[in-house]
Order: structure tokens, then sequence, then C-alpha cells
């Protein structure tokens, strides 16, 4: 994982943490999350290519059930990680670097009343025990 | 990163993710980060890199036709948006991030980029 970008986030957005944030602090605004609907079906701001349909994939790789414990590398402002804890009731643990994604990450949590929490944290170096989490999920972040 | 992954995997445990890489002989524009993901490399070779970090159960699923579609959806939703999404970020930012796309589009199909998704378990 790259320290100052993430590796295959939307080229239009994105070439640096700093314009990462940018991005994250734009969360919410309604023409932009209209056109992420349309895009991918969800309004999470994100900043990858997954659609919902590979997301409700995902959720079925990951064999994710109410008990898993999911961890979402490079989650951004949420997509697709809270909404993979939101369409299985499983725990999701997101993890990035961008402060302003996770802010916004936080805050959606909160209105969608999942189960979650928020780690600021590059991929190489994942602040976690050994052996905690049943799954490992991320978009366009791991080359 | 991979093996990180693994790490904090229980045994048994999934992964499951999507990635760009370079593709074939990209041109310098891709291969430089100007045209797609400025980060996105070679494909490494997935399977291999999987089982070294000790993966089991490898599978990759080339969905390089949905990304091009979906780049190409990005496009027209910000377009169907134009007059709030100019006056929210710019208009100079706002015809940047579109020539950014479009152009990352054609170097989907022109074969200079590839989306992977991967997915493997940690052995029990």
């Amino acid at each position: 994982m790259t320290t100052g970008g993430r590796c295959g986030h939307d080229a239009a957005v994105t070439d640096s943490t700093d314009d990462f944030d940018r991005h994250y602090r734009l969360v919410g605004h309604p023409a932009l999350m209209r056109a992420e609907s349309r895009v991918i079906g969800a309004d999470y701001g994100a900043t990858s290519y997954t659609t919902k349909a590979q997301a409700d994939g995902l959720a079925r790789s990951l064999d994710l059930q109410p008990n898993s414990m999911l961890l979402d590398v490079g989650s951004g402002a949420g997509w697709p990680g809270i909404y993979l804890a939101a369409a299985t009731g499983c725990r999701v643990v997101l993890s990035d670097v961008p402060l302003d994604g996770l802010r916004a990450a936080s805050n959606r949590i909160g209105e969608d009343r999942i189960s979650g929490d928020i780690v600021a944290a590059e991929g190489g170096g994942l602040p976690f025990h050994d052996r905690v989490f049943d799954a490992v999920t991320s978009s366009d972040v791991l080359c | 990163m991979l093996r990180a992954c693994n790490r904090v995997l229980t045994p048994g445990g999934h992964i499951s993710f999507l990635v760009i890489v370079l593709s074939g002989e990209s041109s310098p524009e891709v291969r430089a980060g100007d045209v797609g993901p400025e980060f996105a490399d070679a494909d490494p070779g997935y399977p291999a890199l999987m089982a070294a970090a000790d993966f089991a159960d490898i599978v990759v699923i080339d969905v390089t036709a949905d990304y091009a579609q979906t780049l190409d959806d990005w496009t027209t939703a910000w377009d169907t948006e134009r007059t709030e999404l100019e006056s929210l970020v710019g208009a100079a930012d706002f015809a940047d991030r579109q020539t950014r796309r479009q152009r990352a589009a054609q170097a989907v199909r022109a074969g200079d980029l590839q989306r992977l998704w991967v997915t493997a378990r940690r052995p029990v």
C-alpha cells in the first residue's frame, strides 16, 4: 500500500491523501450522492469502482454472517465496508489513511446504526492482533 | 500487505478484494500514472503472490469490462449533475475530472488497464 495515495481509486478524484480528503469533505452533497447512486447503486462517497452488485458478491465470497468480524482495508468513507455490515449484520472495522474519509465513515456508522469502528492505519502495518478477523476486503487499494 | 492480511485473518477466514493493474505493454502515460490510477502497477501474478502469502483456494476473475462501464457511467452521471457539481468543485476541476475519466476509459478499452477480483482463504 502506498503512503500518500491509494492504488486504483477514481482517477478523476485522487492522486494523494490531500485529494482524497478534499473529496471526502464533499461527502453528503446531494448532487454528488445522486451521481454515485446512479453509478454504483449506493451513496457512501465512494472512490472505488465497486458497484452494489459487486459488493453483494463480496458479501457472498467472504461468507459474511451476523457474527462475522470484517476488516475493510483502505475503506475511505465506508464503501463498501459499511454497506456490507448493514447488509449482513456483521461487525466491521474500517482502516485507512485520509482522516476526512474516516470522519465521514464514522458519521455514516452512526447514522446507519451498524456495528463498526474506524482505525487510522496503512495497509502494510495493520495494527491488529493475529487471527482476529473472519474476513478481509478492499476495493482498488492493494497493488 | 497480503501477508499482513493473512496474519489478521482467523484460520479458514476469507479475503476478497478488487485491484486495478497495468496490463500488457501499457502506454507511457498509463505507466506514469497520467492516465488512470497513479499507483497502479503491473499485474504481479496474483495466484502466485497469494500462494506466497500462505493463502489457499485462490480465484482471480477479470472484471475489466465492468470497470470500463463504471468509468463511462461516472462520466454520464456527472454530466447529468453538471450544474450543481460545477458549482461544488469548480468548472476547471469538473472538466479535469471528466477528461481524466474519459482518458482512463480509453486506456481500459485499449487494454492498458485491468481490474481483477481476487478471492482466497487462509488455510485452517
